[in-house]
């Protein structure tokens, strides 16, 4: 398991790499002089000529590049234009809203796409797979920016038992949850299914089925653990839109989290801040891929082995 | 014997279609330009010339929503074009050519599926400048690889089958092989990617829209509306509620028409097409055996 996980995560780093590459050309990409978008168009030459020197603009792109590189592995992100304080602990005072708002996403997709998931497998064709099956279909196709105002307008403004947005209380955390969760849910819940449905035909199955047990004990102690497999993988690839989706529902909640300091970055032309959020979602989804290949081993050690 | 999908693909498809004429025909549908402003009648809720009321400038809601189809779906449609071009060409290539082609291809994939989801779209966009090319250009750049996988792992698998060894055997070159007999072979998977594609384009645009990072105002765009709708929950929900309803309907529109198209796909191989005759146990569309 141990050199199985090391293989894995030697594979991320050149992953990572390139990742920190393309966040260094992004600042390259922008149209004109970088410092001079970033100041605004009133901002004085002498200002710009600071600015280029601070960030290093005036040297050849190879040693910036180098630079950059050298900074990053130092655990230097640079310093935000806005703010005036270091990109790295910008990033580590918003990084544990995100991860709660993740982490209460995934509790919630995974209630409902389990009991779903398993109800719909055992009867294929049933009522109650047709009605997962709709309600997926429903929930994959409803963005994020509209089932976020629609849960405020029935939960917080018509039936005033949830928060509109902010951070402040412990129920604030459900309605960005919920909305995240919608699509999370309905994603697993059909890949559950589908791997589920294909192991209860499976010989083992049988067997188990053979010495009395129900189809649903079968399922439960037998079936699902195998079932699990791809359904993990999938959450390591979820996590990716859970992260943007992130971006979208801290916007509309207000929620304090990395999402929410992404677009403001954005809005402020706050460069190195803009880098530091996009470095930091990609480093974080590729380590969730490295968490679910451990989760996978140790689900199934055929897949360490 | 009624193939299963072909409901949901009909609906999915009749759904896009009546979407695409609104788009088409939105001057002459919509009562009012999209920018036309009443301020004196901001916020007015809705009357019989104005079924959807008006928002906070005093524009007719419904005039916007119509004139908003023509910025997202010809923007989805041109976005998926692209990518399935260069998706399929790319993918193709990788797959038939393999070596050192298929490893720098994959290599461009995978760097850009390192970035979770629209994220790479996000920043593009917030360097480059709120502008539809740029839309387009950031879109599309996330947009080719899901093409790419599908297409390179068909490819893959038709590689070896024998209709592909017979044509390279009776001398056809590498690009006659490609285009003449293995792109036809393409052409399902690919379509039923581009109907899922269409979908995921216009929530990822109508995500940027709201962002503030989609096509600048007064043009109207769902993603725009519904972020200028969360400003008035309280006072006027129905701003919010109608664009998101539109973007809701074109994703699931895509969906069903995808959807529909893959579960026919899926039964037509399973009904016994010819080629399952020569090649059994590898039905078309079902790559490997799971496991």
């Amino acid at each position: 398991m141990t050199g199985y996980l090391l293989r894995r995560g030697l594979m991320m780093a050149p992953l990572l790499l390139g990742a920190a590459s393309v966040v260094f050309l992004l600042i390259h990409l922008i149209p004109g002089d970088p410092a001079q978008a970033m100041l605004g168009p009133g901002a004085l030459p002498a200002d710009i000529q600071a600015l280029q020197a601070r960030l290093g603009l005036d040297r050849p792109l190879g040693i910036q590049f180098l630079a950059f590189l050298g900074a990053l592995l130092r655990g230097d992100l640079g310093v935000s234009i806005h703010y005036q304080d270091p990109v790295g602990s910008l990033l580590l005072e918003r990084l544990p809203a995100t991860a709660m708002l993740a982490t209460a996403t995934l509790a919630m997709a995974l209630l409902l796409a389990v009991p779903a998931g398993v109800m719909a497998a055992l009867r294929p064709s049933g009522a109650a797979d047709r009605a997962t099956a709709v309600l997926a279909a429903v929930a994959l196709s409803l963005p994020s920016i509209w089932l976020g105002p629609l849960l405020v307008i029935l939960f917080s403004i018509r039936l005033n038992w949830l928060p509109v947005s902010g951070a402040d209380r412990p129920s604030s955390i459900i309605l960005p949850a919920a909305t995240l969760a919608f699509s999370t849910g309905a994603l697993l819940a059909r890949l559950l299914r589908t791997s589920l449905a294909e192991e209860l035909g499976s010989l083992y199955v049988r067997s188990a089925r053979a010495r009395g047990l129900s189809r649903l004990a079968a399922a439960l102690r037998h079936a699902l653990r195998n079932a699990c497999g791809p359904v993990v993988t999938t959450v390591a690839l979820q996590v990716g839109s859970l992260l943007t989706g992130a971006i979208l529902t801290e916007t509309i909640f207000a929620w304090p989290g990395l999402g929410r300091l992404l677009v403001r970055a954005i809005s402020y032309r706050d460069y190195p801040l803009v880098q530091g959020c996009v470095l930091l979602f990609a480093a974080l989804y590729i380590g969730t891929q490295l968490l679910c290949d451990a989760v996978r081993g140790a689900l199934d050690p055929r897949v360490a082995a | 014997m009624r193939r299963s999908g072909t409901g949901s693909a009909a609906c999915g498809g009749s759904i896009l279609a009546l979407l695409l004429l609104t788009a088409a025909f939105a001057p002459w549908l919509a009562s009012q330009p999209p920018a036309a402003q009443d301020l004196a009648l901001r916020l007015e809720g809705p009357t019989a010339s104005h079924p959807l009321g008006r928002d906070d400038l005093g524009r007719d809601v419904l005039s916007r929503l119509i004139w908003g189809a023509r910025m997202s779906l010809p923007l989805g449609l041109v976005v998926v074009a692209i990518s399935v071009l260069a998706g399929t060409l790319l993918g193709a290539a990788a797959g038939y050519a393999g070596g050192r082609t298929d490893a720098a291809i994959s290599a461009v994939a995978e760097l850009l599926l390192a970035f979770p989801g629209i994220l790479l779209a996000i920043s593009l966009v917030a360097v480059l400048g709120p502008r539809m090319s740029n839309l387009v250009v950031a879109l599309s750049l996330i947009g080719w690889v899901g093409f790419a996988l599908v297409s390179r792992g068909e490819t893959l698998r038709l590689k070896r089958q024998p209709f592909l060894e017979a044509a390279r055997s009776s001398g056809a070159t590498g690009s006659r092989v490609v285009f003449r007999h293995l792109m036809p072979h393409l052409v399902g998977p690919v379509t039923v990617q581009a109907a899922l594609g269409l979908g995921g384009v216009v929530m990822a645009e109508a995500g940027l829209s709201f962002l503030g990072l989609g096509v600048p105002p007064p043009s109207a765009s769902w993603g725009g509306m519904l972020r200028d709708g969360t400003q008035n929950l309280l006072d006027a929900p129905r701003l919010a509620v109608a664009p998101g309803a539109a973007i809701f309907l074109t994703v699931l529109a895509a969906q069903l028409l995808g959807d529909g198209m893959r579960r026919r796909l899926l039964s037509g191989a399973e009904l016994g097409a010819p080629a399952r005759r020569f090649a059994p146990g590898s039905g078309p569309l079902r790559g490997g055996g799971g496991s």
